[in-house]
Formats: structure tokens, C-alpha cells, sequence
């Protein structure tokens, strides 16, 4: 369950919408009034709830005494997409603790009985949405704090690592396993272009399956390299998620892999069917240099609710956190091939011999009559020597 | 006849005699007779890295050059240095360490006056009659002073180390052109102290191309030898790691080179 995807709660009484299902409970209509009168907007008075997506704060089922078809509308409610998070309040004419025990245990949120004024019954209900609204607060409150500690814990200590770090393999590692734990995904890629114009795998990480592959560990050679243009006359290759992301430089968020039909996606289903293995949400960012061109390709499947442990979408602020993280993973890379670049070049250098430099020490040397004197010198005690 | 193979370069801190102590060390351990010559008798020190902290002045390089004892009476057997330390030491071995000394008075006084590199010479060839060596090392004075150009000149195998950076190369470039005046035909490089990250077989390639030499070997820069410091001889604590696998394959180059036939005896296997 993602509770982001609940409607926005209501900042005033009268923004609340409630829905109301009536099972036989006399004198409803005065129940109503007495909400209506306390500010809600009381909608879609029915048995069951219509198939509108209308927003619903609350819904509140009236009932009364044993109402079969109303323990199935209270476990519909909670089994349901649309209504699942959704606060519900059961009202019946009589007080019975067996009956309320069982609403409750269907998942109802309350149960109230005897409501005798309107005004009792909106008080409930303000109750019930102040204290959803806490907790919904405190859900927020809890992931932001998670969130801002991953931008302490990972983004800061991430620049200082990769501009520090002399290892490439380690920095391809610690760039992938830093975004993965910071969306607290299941896995990723880490793809880098080539001067073939293919994505490269160099690192493939699934912590559910247990796979590591590349980095430091070395190459990864299980997969092929991703063309970015088509065999059949070079148009840039658009229906892989990866090859997508390289050539127009745009990250892609998919919320469910198989609710999508703009890439082509064989490549992550066929791994799902061979590893037994359910991607839900894919992440891809592009690692682009100062000259905006892509070098790389992050992409991350399956981010995990930090409350829950569940599987959901990449939220948007996982995204820009991550799309942070690629602009400073391709800072890194790119440093690291110009510090490669520079060695080489400090080495070249090194290497460079003054010929008119030694020309000029050595002929100072031998046309001195001290080396004359030591050639002979030399030349004496080979003489005396079997080993010369 | 054993081989005498100089040991030099053309500035200090090239690592000049931790690898000759290392590389007379594994051809010992190996089971080839070897010999030290320790001429570096402005700065001496190659003794050190065999153990011994006392050289003295009765004993040594310096008293042999001025008649006060015999070659053989000068050398140390270093032998006992190397047993022990890990790697097995073959039975047939033998290392000889004639050591300079380390005194001041007797620095000074070999500074001044030079020594008789016709008595080295005979030195070399009495120890190597003396004890039936294989191979013979003499670990020179950095430069290109006269005993040390003399040195070179009565080796058979002249091996100039040097660290990839323009002074080492500018300098070596001097001396090679040195050693050919003095009709030294036998002149082999070793790169030490490389890049650990530098392409090796790069840095061979063009080090051998611009100094018209061959390389027999890129070593590079241990943080683990800086950290032993003169600890001992390093091959033989820790024979798996780069540095004595590098030394190894030196050891390998020499005995190749040379009479390996005739050397091949000796050789327990």
C-alpha cells in the first residue's frame, strides 16, 4: 500500500467528503443533515460505493444490528485499490460489542453506535480525520526525515568518496550501491557508453537475488553491450529504456513495468521469468558530463517503502535525489579520466631525454684527458681479467 | 668462472641496494654461491639489510684496500640472515657480504684518497676463486665518479637503475652513454619505484626506445617496502608479493642470460 496515493486530506471541515453507504439505519436522513450541517459534503448516499474516482475522506457505513451485506462492503472497501487507506466508520442503531469487534476486524476504523444527533456523528468523524490527518503527518514526517538523513548520509559522503577514490571499479560500486540504498531499491545497473556508441554493464546488483556483478569484482561479461543506434540505417535505438534514456538524456520512471507498453521491455521481463523475480518500478537517469553529453546510465528497479518494505513507484523526489546523484557520479568519473589522462601525460613527460642536453654533458666527459686516462685504465684491468 | 654484475645508478634513492640485497638473496636462497661487494663506500648501508648493525673497521672493504686483512677475512657469511625469514633456503646456497665500513673517520679517509679499483678487481676474483661463487655483485656509488665508471668497466652484466622521472632518465642517459666509451657492451635496465597504476609495459617500451637499453624489469612503488624499511631482506619474508615476484624474474633474466648450463648444478629442485 502507498499511502501517497490517498487523496490530499482536507485542510478545512468543509473540504471533507464523505461518503455515505446506507444499510437500512433509521433515521439517516437526519444523520445527514446533522453532517451537513457541521460543514461536510456528504456524497454518494448508496449501498455500495459508485465507481467515481471523486476524492472521499471518509466513508461511514450505517447499519443495522447484523448486516451480512455490510461486513462484505467493509471488507470490499479495505481489499479495494481506490479506498484502501481510507478511514471507515460504521454506525448501527444498537450497542453490540460482538458486532462492533467484528466491523473492526474487517477493518473498519471505528464503529459508533447509537449516534442520537447529527452533531455526535460529525464529532466522531472530525475525530477520525484529525487523528488519519496525524497520522498521516507522521508517515510524512518519518519518510522525510529518512529522506533528508539519505541526502546527509549518501549525497555529502558520495562527492567526497568519488572524488577521492583512485579505484574505478570501487567507483562504479560505491555509485550504484549509494543510489540503490538511498531509494532503498532491490537493484540496479550501472551502464557506461563506449567509444563504440553501446551500453556497457559494468555493474549489475540485485540484493532480493543476490546478484553482484562487475565493479570492482571485474567486467561484467553475462550481458551483451546496449547499441544506442539501430543496425538498420543508425537512427538512435529508443526502445530500450537505457538506450532511451543515453540518446535523449531524459530520465524514465515507470511505475509498474508491466502496466507500460512505450520500450520495449523483454529484456526486464525475460529476467524476471528466468530469476522468478517481480520488477515493479524501474528508475533510469542519465550520467551526463559538463559537455552534457550521457556517459553512463543509472538505472534502479524496485524501490522499497521505508515504513512498509513494500515495493512501490519511484517517488519524485527519489528521482531528483537520484538525477543529483548521476550529475555528481558523471563529476567523478569524468575527473577520474582526466586524472588518468594527466598521469599519462606527467609520464610522457618524465620520459622525454635532453638530447643536446646530454650530448653536450657527455662530450665534456669523454673528451676530458681524465676519461682517455680511465678508458685505458679500463681497458688495463679487462687485460688482467679471464672475464672480459 | 662465476659472473660480476654491477649494481648501479645514476642518483641515490633509486632502491639500488635493497635490490641487490633481494636479488643476491633469492639467487642464494635458489642455491647459487653469491658474493656482495658493498663499494658504495661513501654512504654504506647494504649491510643493514642483512642484520648486521656492527661492521668492523678490522673486517671490512676499506681495511682490505689498505692491506690490513685479507677479501676473505672482509666477508661475512650472510647466509644465517636469510634462514628463518620464511622461505626455504637451499642447502647448496651461499651469500658472502663484504661489507665497507661504517665509520667516519674511515668514510673520510676513503673519500679522499680514492681507492685502487685494480685491488677491487682482484678482490672480486679472489672471493669468487675463494668460495666458488656463482655470481658476484658489486653494489657502486651513485654517479659517475671514477671507481664507480671503473666498476662498471670490469663487470660483465651492468645493471643501471633509475625511477621513471626526468632526472633519473636524463642522468641514466649519461651514464649508458659512459659505460659504451668504456667498452661496457653488457648494459641492462631495471625501472624501480614506477607508478603502480602506470602501464608498465608502456613505460618499458619507451624507457627502452629513448635510452636504446634493454628493460628487464618495471617495478613499482611498494608502500608496503617503504613501511619495512631495512627490516631485513624483503623477498625472503614476504616472497608472494609483487616486489619479489619482480625481483624473482630478474633473478630468472640472470641466470638465463649467462652460463646458466654450468650454473644449473648447483640448483636444488
Amino acid at each position: 500500500m502507498n499511502v501517497l496515493e490517498t487523496p490530499p486530506l482536507p485542510k478545512a471541515k468543509h473540504e471533507a467528503r464523505v461518503l455515505l453507504l446506507n444499510h437500512r439505519l433509521n433515521g439517516c436522513a437526519s444523520l445527514i443533515r446533522g453532517l451537513e450541517v457541521a460543514g461536510f459534503a456528504v456524497t454518494g448516499i448508496a449501498v455500495t460505493p459508485a465507481s467515481s474516482t471523486d476524492p472521499v475522506h471518509l466513508v461511514v457505513v450505517a447499519i443495522s444490528g447484523v448486516d451480512d451485506s455490510a461486513c462484505s462492503v467493509v471488507e470490499q472497501l479495505r481489499q479495494s485499490e481506490r479506498f484502501a487507506a481510507t478511514p471507515i466508520l460504521v454506525i448501527s442503531d444498537r450497542f453490540d460489542p460482538s458486532v462492533a469487534e467484528e466491523y473492526l476486524h474487517l477493518g473498519a476504523t471505528d464503529f459508533l453506535s447509537q449516534p442520537s444527533a447529527g452533531r455526535v456523528l460529525s464529532g466522531w468523524c472530525e475525530r477520525i480525520l484529525n487523528s488519519q490527518q496525524s497520522d498521516w503527518l507522521f508517515e510524512e514526517y518519518v519518510r522525510e526525515r529518512r529522506r533528508s538523513g539519505a541526502f546527509d548520509r549518501v549525497i555529502i559522503p558520495l562527492s567526497l568518496a568519488l572524488f577521492g577514490e583512485r579505484d574505478h571499479g570501487r567507483m562504479l560500486e560505491t555509485i550504484l550501491l549509494e543510489a540503490k540504498a538511498l531509494c532503498l531499491a532491490d537493484g540496479g545497473t550501472l551502464y557506461l557508453r563506449t567509444s563504440a556508441d553501446t551500453l556497457e554493464f559494468t555493474m549489475v546488483h540485485n540484493d532480493v537475488l543476490g546478484i553482484s556483478l562487475g565493479g570492482s569484482k571485474g567486467s561484467v561479461t553475462e550481458f551483451p553491450p546496449i547499441p544506442l543506434y539501430r543496425p538498420d540505417g543508425g537512427e538512435p535505438e529508443r526502445r530500450y529504456i537505457a538506450a532511451y534514456v543515453a540518446n535523449s538524456g531524459l530520465p524514465v520512471s515507470l511505475p509498474d513495468l508491466y502496466d507500460s507498453s512505450n520500450f520495449d521491455l523483454s529484456g526486464p521481463r525475460n529476467f524476471d521469468t528466468k530469476f522468478g523475480y517481480r520488477t515493479l518500478s524501474i528508475l533510469a537517469a542519465p550520467l551526463k558530463n559538463d559537455a552534457h553529453r550521457v556517459i553512463g546510465v543509472l538505472q534502479l528497479i524496485n524501490a522499497r517503502d521505508p515504513l512498509t518494505g513494500e515495493a512501490v513507484p519511484f517517488d519524485p523526489q527519489q528521482q531528483e535525489a537520484v538525477e543529483s546523484m548521476c550529475r555528481l557520479a558523471a563529476a567523478g568519473l569524468e575527473a577520474y579520466a582526466r586524472m588518468q589522462k594527466l598521469k599519462e601525460q606527467i609520464s610522457a613527460l618524465h620520459l622525454k631525454i635532453d638530447e643536446a642536453k646530454k650530448r653536450e654533458q657527455v662530450s665534456q666527459i669523454v673528451d676530458s684527458d681524465y676519461f682517455k686516462n680511465l678508458k685505458e685504465k679500463a681497458r688495463q684491468l679487462r687485460m688482467k681479467t679471464p672475464r672480459a | 668462472m662465476g659472473k660480476v654484475i654491477s649494481i648501479h645508478s645514476f642518483r641515490g634513492g633509486t632502491g639500488k641496494s635493497n635490490l641487490t640485497a633481494n636479488l643476491s638473496a633469492t639467487l642464494a636462497a635458489r642455491g647459487y654461491r653469491v658474493g656482495v661487494f658493498d663499494t658504495d663506500v661513501a654512504s654504506p648501508g647494504i649491510h643493514v639489510l642483512f642484520g648486521i648493525n656492527d661492521v668492523p673497521a678490522s673486517a671490512s672493504l676499506n681495511a682490505y684496500f689498505w692491506g690490513n686483512c685479507s677479501i676473505q677475512d672482509a666477508a661475512v657469511d650472510v647466509m644465517p640472515a636469510l634462514e628463518g625469514a620464511g622461505v626455504p633456503v637451499s642447502a647448496s646456497g651461499a651469500l658472502y657480504l663484504v661489507p665497507a665500513s661504517i665509520e667516519t673517520g674511515e668514510i673520510a679517509r676513503i673519500l679522499h684518497d680514492g681507492y685502487d679499483v685494480g685491488l677491487l678487481n682482484d678482490g672480486i676474483l679472489g672471493l669468487m676463486d675463494h668460495y666458488d661463487l656463482d655470481f658476484v655483485f658489486v653494489d657502486t656509488h651513485p654517479g659517475v665518479n671514477e671507481e664507480t665508471l671503473l666498476s662498471i668497466a670490469i663487470s660483465e652484466v651492468t645493471i643501471i637503475i633509475l625511477r621513471p622521472d626526468q632526472q633519473d632518465l636524463q642522468g641514466t642517459a649519461v651514464t649508458i652513454e659512459l659505460a659504451r666509451q668504456l667498452e661496457c657492451k653488457n648494459l641492462q635496465l631495471i625501472v624501480n619505484k614506477a607508478h603502480r597504476n602506470a602501464d608498465h609495459a608502456v613505460m618499458k617500451a619507451s624507457v627502452e626506445q629513448k635510452l636504446g637499453a634493454p628493460v628487464i624489469e618495471v617495478i613499482a612503488l611498494s608502500d608496503d617496502m617503504v613501511q619495512f624499511g631495512s627490516g631485513g631482506v624483503y623477498c625472503m619474508r614476504f616472497p608472494d608479493h609483487d616486489y619479489s615476484q619482480a625481483v624473482g624474474r630478474v633473478a630468472d633474466c640472470l641466470v638465463a642470460a649467462g652460463t646458466a648450463s654450468q650454473l644449473s648444478d648447483r640448483r636444488v629442485s
